[in-house]
């Protein structure tokens, strides 16, 4: 990246007029990208800021007219809401470490390209990749298997993936296999060479596949939509989702605050920014880890393009 | 597991009885193991339960119990006019999302590239990776913020530009479904999809832009003729792994934007299984349709991939 930078300087250094035309209009073009993919997140933190009655009189657009914290008081006393964002922590904590164990211990079994029967292995792994069941046999699958509103219904199915595998497996490779020579002779059995050898030098990837699953099992909604009826499953993003999909679900919030109105003093809450504050509650997580994860999804998605 | 056991080797341990090797072998075995047991569990035994499409599933009766019906299902699939238009918004989806999406992110790709100031560039870049990572639910809360015809701020802009005279209701005209939604798709994943781009246009030799600026190639030149053909392996990998996809396209985008008034051009085939199967309850109609999908699907992946390696001699495998 360095080397590449200081060549482009010295490309700049002695740039024709028209490169450094190119060169504003494109840094212009990247600032109208940028813009244009931030303003709707800011919009609904501005929407979500304002006193619902206002918001409903005219549109707001980059500052909220009447500052109100009442959204967010709201749903942070609803218990709905509150338990939502439990299941929804709950299943993306214990998924993701779940399903980084599980998957990283089996790719470790597949890695050993010598053991007896790895073509026909890989050949049953890989096969699900390309043909499943379908919606409906999976779906009966699971009732029969007793995870019909069962938080357990948001770990198991999710404990392995053969694509996570791969990508894990080829990690593996890379680790030298001095070290494990090294360890054999000293003494050391297979599985402590596993625990204590393979696993910390695998952290990198471990890292990766965990952001992944972690977005995933915090954005899931499918799941909670078909296979949970109980109020005590539902999730944030299925709180959302009924939220935009039925005009009941509105209905519903509108009553509960005009109850809740009389109790509580929440005069002014209209179901509109009460939506937007939801959703600044429901992606605020993913925003504030983000940063701090990007050198992993760079990684990741590189480790997946090279394996295919 | 004993001290003695070196380096293993395939030819030598060939040599050794079956059970010898096995109980060397044994934890590894004993891993893979858990993951076969797996999938037989949550992927080889719904595969058994295709057998459905071939029945009359009742809910009492069970997967077995339920009396054969033949092909009638698959049969019903072709004169059912919602199937047919699934298919044509599906196609009509993905050939839209495709022929849009790669133009843009190979652009947006190579102009990132160009850009001079390091700092600058990964702002833009982290910025740009954020839409790729919120989920449908919360792009449905956006789109109809922003593309409500009253308020969002896309019709008011264009207003006031003198373009239209009064709103549009982008997401309820059904003409207007499909460039609305695969505009949204692209506003969610042009950033992620220049990763693996930018990655190869990292690996690219810097000798062979010095000694195209020698020869006197400007910048356009130099995207042209180094650039753009070392990214044309990789173009074909990414359209070959979109392929296996196209008989999915659209779920997410249907099950929270589909209504009345798009319908027609909003149902694809992957929601269309899901209406079917678990809102009208048909089940084995559904799965006979979910059936088919799979074989495309599979079969697509492999035809793509054949033909990829046919001509440019780059597949996956």
């Amino acid at each position: 990246m360095a080397n590449e930078q200081s060549t482009r300087d010295s490309i700049s250094l002695h740039a024709t007029r028209s490169e450094k035309v190119f060169n504003v209009c494109n840094v212009i073009l990247m600032l109208i990208i940028g813009f244009v993919t931030l303003y709707p997140f800011w919009y609904c933190v501005v929407v979500s800021f304002n006193e619902g009655l206002d918001a409903t009189v005219a549109p707001l657009f980059f500052w909220p007219r009447k500052w109100s914290l009442e959204n967010f008081e709201f749903i942070l006393t609803n218990k709905r809401t509150l338990s939502g964002f439990g299941v929804s922590v709950a299943r993306t904590v214990i998924g993701t470490i779940t399903h980084v164990l599980f998957t990283g211990v089996v790719a470790y079994g597949l890695s050993k390209r010598w053991i007896m029967g790895r073509k026909i292995y890989m050949l049953i792994f890989t096969f699900t990749m390309y043909f499943g069941g379908g919606m409906i046999p999976v779906y009966l699958n699971i009732q029969r298997l007793g995870l019909i509103d069962n938080f357990l219904v948001y770990i198991i199915p999710g404990l392995f993936s053969v694509y996570d595998s791969i990508l894990i497996m080829s990690y593996y490779d890379s680790i030298p296999g001095a070290l494990e020579e090294a360890a054999l002779i000293d003494g050391a059995g297979h599985l402590k060479i596993f625990l204590k050898i393979i696993i910390p030098a695998s952290m990198p990837i471990f890292a990766t596949i965990a952001l992944f699953n972690g977005v995933g099992q915090w954005n899931a909604y499918m799941d909670t939509v078909i296979y949970t009826r109980s109020d005590s499953l539902i999730t944030l993003q299925a709180i959302m989702t009924k939220m935009i999909n039925s005009a009941e679900a509105l209905q519903e919030l509108n009553e509960q605050m005009a109850a809740n109105g009389a109790v509580d003093g929440f005069q002014t809450i209209k179901p509109i920014t009460v939506r937007m504050a939801t959703m600044i509650f429901t992606v605020l997580p993913i925003t504030l880890v983000y940063p701090f994860l990007q050198k992993y999804f760079v990684k990741g998605i590189m480790i997946g393009s090279v394996k295919g | 597991m004993s001290k003695s056991q070196a380096v293993h080797v395939p030819g030598m341990a060939k040599k050794k009885p079956f059970w010898v090797r096995f109980k060397k072998e044994a934890m590894f075995h004993i891993f893979v193991w858990l993951g076969l047991a797996f999938l037989i569990i949550f992927a080889y035994i719904p595969m058994g339960g295709i057998v459905i499409a071939f029945k009359d599933y009742n809910f009492r009766q069970g997967i077995w119990g339920s009396d054969w019906v033949g092909l009638s299902h698959f049969k019903q699939l072709f004169s059912d006019f919602f199937m047919g238009n699934a298919v044509v918004n599906t196609l009509g989806l993905s050939i839209l999302s495709i022929g849009l999406s790669y133009p843009a992110t190979i652009t947006f790709t190579l102009l990132l590239n160009e850009l001079n100031n390091v700092k600058f560039k990964r702002v833009i870049q982290t910025v740009s990776y954020l839409p790729h990572f919120i989920s449908w639910a919360i792009m449905t809360v956006i789109l109809n913020a922003m593309l409500s015809p009253s308020e969002g701020i896309i019709n008011i802009v264009l207003m006031n530009l003198g373009i239209i005279d009064e709103g549009i209701a982008f997401l309820a005209r059904e003409e207007l479904f499909w460039i609305t939604t695969v505009v949204a798709s692209i506003w969610k994943n042009l950033g992620w999809n220049t990763i693996v781009y930018l990655a190869v246009i990292a690996g690219i030799d810097e000798s062979l832009y010095e000694a195209a600026k020698i020869d006197g190639a400007g910048r356009f030149a130099r995207m042209w003729y180094i650039t753009l053909p070392h990214l044309v392996g990789i173009i074909s990998i990414m359209l070959i792994l979109s392929m296996g996809g196209i008989v999915n396209t659209g779920f997410d985008i249907s099950f929270y934007l589909s209504n009345d008034l798009n319908y027609n051009r909003s149902n694809t085939l992957a929601y269309y299984v899901y209406t079917m199967g678990l809102r009208r309850g048909d089940f084995s109609y559904s799965t006979a349709i979910s059936f088919l999908l799979s074989i495309v699907s599979a079969s697509m992946m492999l035809g793509t991939n054949a033909l990829s390696n046919k001509l440019t001699g780059k597949g996956l495998f």
